[in-house]
């Protein structure tokens, strides 16, 4: 696998939502390896998340998912995201275990997997918790591209 | 060099001291080591080689020597295991006469115990939390100034089971050990293992230098979770200041709240560089590259990716060729190589550095265990020579045991269920525990599910090459 | 694939047989050396290195003095920095009985060249700054600057390894199983990978050296003794001389890189193979060095170990031929085997070359049990 190498993902490797599911806002997992891990399925309320082993990297029910974003706060490997788009525009909840925390409403880069900036993001929402979850709002054909924002002291 | 702000840490700091470095007055906070507080002031070359190459430390946690320096006229302590304290005088090059040594005539305590546990790492932890539920008395020792063996630097979520606590961070898996042990065991902090001696029955000596305590302790049952050493790589430059072990680092970085430097090259791509670069990030470091020498990232994909996208480099296929500096480290040069491990010419790079973190893979610390006679043999797969163990980690010398990364590379949750594991098996040997094949039962079962999957493939093997040849020995007994 | 045949066989890859084989070799023999483990594996790698020639009797002092004559040189011949530094003995005269008999050494010992004196108290720490002769319980000290020590590792190996160049082969773990004697002569030596046929076997097998014997028909009165060692941290340089009590019993001298390394007798010395380190060595060792250098008190022991003396009832080694034809001993050395090993081998090189002896050994022979023993008073450790 490619992401071997770079440790970074390809997009096809990505089970994708349909537009419909996108709209309603659906957790997206970058946990490819079978790290005998589980806490997403645990602390999913809705059971979106089929692990028959503990090995088995979480397989997301897009239909049953609700775009809670618990999993992304709880995910050890920080590899959960929540997507959802409406209009021409993004939503992404990610996890953010850096300084400096961003404000509401503040500016900030968005960055790709490989932390090159792609664009501006907006911080429209933080919930602070065991690991801090920032959602931004992107362009929305950088849906599947941020994954990390750069906040600017 | 102090870290004022942390995502995950809050580094409350204590009195404000002052110690002498060669004659300098230099501050620093009670609480921390004496390497600490010089890397703190920005001093990292400790001391000269005898051919006089600069020293600076490198493990950070008392297994090498590459910290050595003369502390109040006592000459060879390891300043990164050593508490500053006020009015200090820390001296780097002093060759002496021993005249002025402070002596004391140590205490002598007498210890007679049913179980000792050398190592208060997660498995050392565990294994005195198991004994006291089954009403075991047991002394955990460890030559360190504070519990949790390497836990205590872990700011990163460990994977697992939720119901066995997986997603807290190690800190806090560090904590909740460290407070129950603190409430149900006996605890000698700062006190070294210094020999081990077959009189019949199990006896050891300790010793705390600090306090002037020699400990003779007698006990029914030993443990050793004594942990791991990091490994060096061989190249140019890699006694220069600066190039330190990753658990150096991470030492300075998260127990300390000291940084290394200002930007860094890791070498190694397993989950130790991984996380080390991670939580360099989160410091406030620049992370300058992870080079692995392996054409694959050998740790998780996920630790991996939490790197990438904070736009850190990870060249695999590379090896560091060279570190370079006057008397500490100013950049690294790595090297591309190809599929024979042959480095390609023309594919050097430069890259400016002041510090480079190794994290080439752990070797077992066996010395101790070694010395009661249990049998030591080579296994590559564990990491280096380990004491052959079976199931119930006892080793081939009776009543003798191995838990965690002494007995073969692995991770905190693995060793803490091998603390529990050992420290059950000692004490129902002891006296019946009740129970004991239900709770045995359960703790196999956890150790098997987290050794599932292709990543606990190495240390499946590992220990399975380990209890044939326990099995082997045993048979074959001839003592 | 192992040679099957050779002039002569020495069992034991330590000092004395590393020595022969390179005497041997030199004489053109060819030679074969077998060892159970590697060179220096047994009481050569774990010894106290000194080399001295104050003895108690004029046979010995004189073999002791002909090896540091060849010590003295042997970096060279060897082409190999074997660590040779002689810094001196220095030893304890308690009381007035010790100082007569020191008096008798050393009259005894200028007569056959040596530069060996009785120093005071004062001259004590002149020569070793640390000492404190109230510690020491002592008067005085017997003083011989050209005694000295050298690295053992080094030795063995500078001579295996001229030996090599000269045509002499190792076989390293290599175990002696059988010793061939047909008609009371050495016929081979039978180990676990395979039979080496030969007119010359040499027991130089250190504290196994009474089984080696037994192959061959021949009973030793050898027996092995665990001895103890330790060796601190380095320190500053301070002093050359290697300090040693025969009433104490404990030596100890100052390493190249600092580290001060000794030994003491022990209460819970046993007789036998028993090779664990006990606590009462470390603490008898360490009282005893803080009396003497009371500075030493808070420097910290970095290792002890223990290895075998192969004593004999009179503390003296048992060297050349038996009554089977081609079984030399070389062995029996009683603790003092390193320092006497390149006369010692090029004695019994001389021996089995059917040249003139520089030196006459049949005073050590293992005929001499026949009748009375005298033992050797000069021993320590």
């Amino acid at each position: 696998m490619k992401y071997e190498k770079t440790g970074v993902i390809d997009i096809s490797q990505l089970k994708m939502p349909n537009e419909k599911q996108l709209k309603k806002g659906v957790a997206i997992t970058e946990c490819l390896q079978p790290i005998p891990c589980n806490p997403c399925k645990e602390v999913c309320p809705t059971d979106a998340i089929k692990m028959e082993n503990i090995n088995d990297p979480p397989d997301i029910d897009y239909d049953k998912c609700i775009g809670c974003a618990l999993c992304v706060e709880v995910c050890p490997g920080l590899a959960m995201f929540v997507v959802r788009v409406r209009d021409d525009k993004a939503m992404i909840s990610l996890p953010y275990e850096m300084l400096p925390m961003p404000e509401r409403g503040q500016i900030v880069k968005a960055l790709d997997r490989e932390g090159k900036i792609v664009g501006n993001a907006v911080v429209k929402a933080i919930k602070h918790g065991r690991t801090n979850v920032i959602t931004i709002e992107v362009d929305k054909n950088l849906a599947m591209v941020v994954r990390n924002i750069k906040v600017e002291k | 060099m102090r870290i004022e702000e942390h995502p995950i840490l809050k580094f409350e700091r204590e009195r404000k001291i002052n110690f002498y470095f060669n004659g300098i007055k230099m501050e620093a906070y009670e609480g921390e080591t004496i390497a600490s507080a010089l890397h703190a002031n920005g001093i990292k070359v400790l001391s000269h080689s005898r051919k006089g190459r600069a020293r600076g430390f490198f493990c950070g946690i008392g297994k090498c020597s590459s910290c050595l320096m003369t502390v109040n006229g006592t000459p060879n302590v390891r300043t990164c295991i050593t508490m500053v304290k006020d009015g200090m005088i820390v001296e780097g090059d002093k060759y002496d006469l021993p005249e002025s040594f402070p002596y004391r005539k140590p205490i002598k305590e007498k210890i007679d115990v049913s179980m000792a546990i050398v190592g208060a790492g997660p498995a050392g932890l565990a294994a005195a939390i198991e004994s006291a539920e089954n009403g075991i008395d047991a002394i955990l020792i460890d030559e360190n100034p504070r519990l949790g063996g390497q836990l205590i630097k872990q700011t990163h979520k460990f994977f697992g089971s939720s119901r066995e606590g997986a997603g807290k961070r190690g800190i806090e898996i560090a904590k909740e050990l460290e407070e129950e042990a603190t409430k149900k065991a006996k605890i000698l902090l700062n006190t070294s293992v210094i020999g081990y001696y077959d009189k019949g029955y199990h006896f050891l000596v300790a010793a705390n230098q600090m306090d002037g305590i020699l400990y003779e302790i007698k006990a029914k049952k030993i443990i050793f979770s004594t942990g791991a050493q990091e490994n060096m790589l061989v190249f140019e430059g890699n006694d220069l200041p600066g190039v330190y072990g990753a658990g150096g680092v991470q030492t300075l970085t998260n127990v300390y709240g000291v940084k290394p430097g200002n930007s860094g090259v890791i070498i190694g791509a397993g989950n130790v560089g991984l996380i080390l670069s991670y939580q360099l990030l989160q410091a406030g470091v620049d992370v300058k590259a992870i080079v692995e020498a392996m054409p694959k990232i050998g740790g998780y994909f996920v630790h991996a990716a939490k790197v990438r996208r904070n736009g850190v480099p990870i060249y695999t296929r590379h090896t560091i060729k060279e570190a370079y500096g006057k008397d500490r480290v100013e950049g690294a040069k790595i090297v591309a190589l190809d599929e024979k491990w042959n480095t390609i010419e023309g594919s050097e790079k430069d890259i400016k550095c002041d510090f480079i973190a190794v994290s080439v893979g752990l070797t077992p610390s066996t010395r101790l265990v070694q010395q009661t006679g249990a049998k030591i043999k080579f296994i590559s797969a564990a990491g280096g020579w380990v004491a052959l163990h079976n199931e119930y980690m006892e080793t081939t010398k009776d009543g003798i045991y191995v838990a965690g990364d002494a007995s073969n590379i692995e991770e905190a949750s693995t060793a803490i269920i091998e603390g529990k594991i050992a420290s059950l098996h000692a004490s129902n040997s002891l006296k019946k525990v009740h129970g004991y094949d239900k709770k045995m039962k359960e703790y196999m079962k956890r150790l098997e599910e987290l050794r599932s999957g292709i990543f606990g493939e190495r240390a499946k093997f590992a220990k399975n090459k380990i209890y044939e040849e326990y099995y082997e020995i045993r048979e074959n007994r001839r003592y | 694939m192992m040679k099957n045949n050779a002039d002569v066989v020495i069992i034991g890859a330590g000092i004395n047989g590393c020595a022969l084989a390179y005497e041997l070799s030199k004489r053109g023999k060819d030679v074969i050396v077998l060892d159970r483990r590697h060179i220096a594996a047994g009481a050569t790698g774990r010894c106290g290195a000194g080399i001295r020639q104050q003895w108690s009797t004029k046979e010995n002092a004189i073999l002791a003095k002909k090896s540091v004559e060849i010590f003295e040189n042997l970096s060279n011949e060897l082409n190999y920095d074997i660590g040779f530094r002689q810094g001196g003995y220095l030893i304890a005269i308690h009381d007035e009985n010790d100082m007569q008999q020191a008096k008798k050494n050393v009259e005894m010992q200028k007569s056959i060249g040596l530069d060996v004196r009785i120093i005071d108290a004062d001259e004590i720490k002149e020569i070793v700054p640390i000492l404190e002769p109230k510690g020491m319980e002592a008067i005085g000290a017997t003083f011989c600057p050209t005694d000295g020590h050298a690295d053992p590792f080094k030795t063995a190996y500078g001579y295996a390894m001229a030996a090599i160049k000269q045509g002499a082969r190792f076989y390293k773990f290599t175990e002696v199983k059988k010793i061939r004697v047909k008609d009371n002569e050495i016929k081979s030596v039978v180990t676990d990978r395979g039979e080496i046929k030969t007119g010359v076997v040499v027991n130089a097998a250190g504290a196994w050296s009474k089984q080696v014997a037994k192959m061959a028909g021949i009973e030793l009165p050898n027996k092995p003794v665990r001895k103890e060692a330790l060796v601190t941290e380095p320190i500053k340089r301070i002093f050359d001389a290697m300090v040693i009590s025969f009433r104490h019993g404990i030596y100890f001298s100052q390493m190249e890189e600092g580290q001060i390394l000794g030994g003491i007798p022990s209460p819970e010395e046993k007789t036998g193979y028993h090779t664990e380190p006990t606590f009462s060595f470390l603490q008898r060792m360490a009282y005893m060095l803080g009396k003497y250098a009371p500075v030493l008190k808070s420097i910290n022991v970095m290792r002890q170990w223990t290895g075998y003396y192969d004593v004999t009832p009179d503390a003296l080694p048992i060297l050349g031929k038996t009554s089977i034809e081609g079984f030399i001993q070389c062995n029996g050395f009683s603790g003092h085997g390193f320092m006497i090993s390149p006369m010692v081998a090029r004695l019994l090189a001389q021996l089995i070359n059917d040249e003139k002896l520089d030196l006459p050994i049949e005073r050590l022979s293992i005929n001499r049990f026949k009748g009375k023993v005298f033992k050797e008073k000069s021993v320590v450790g």
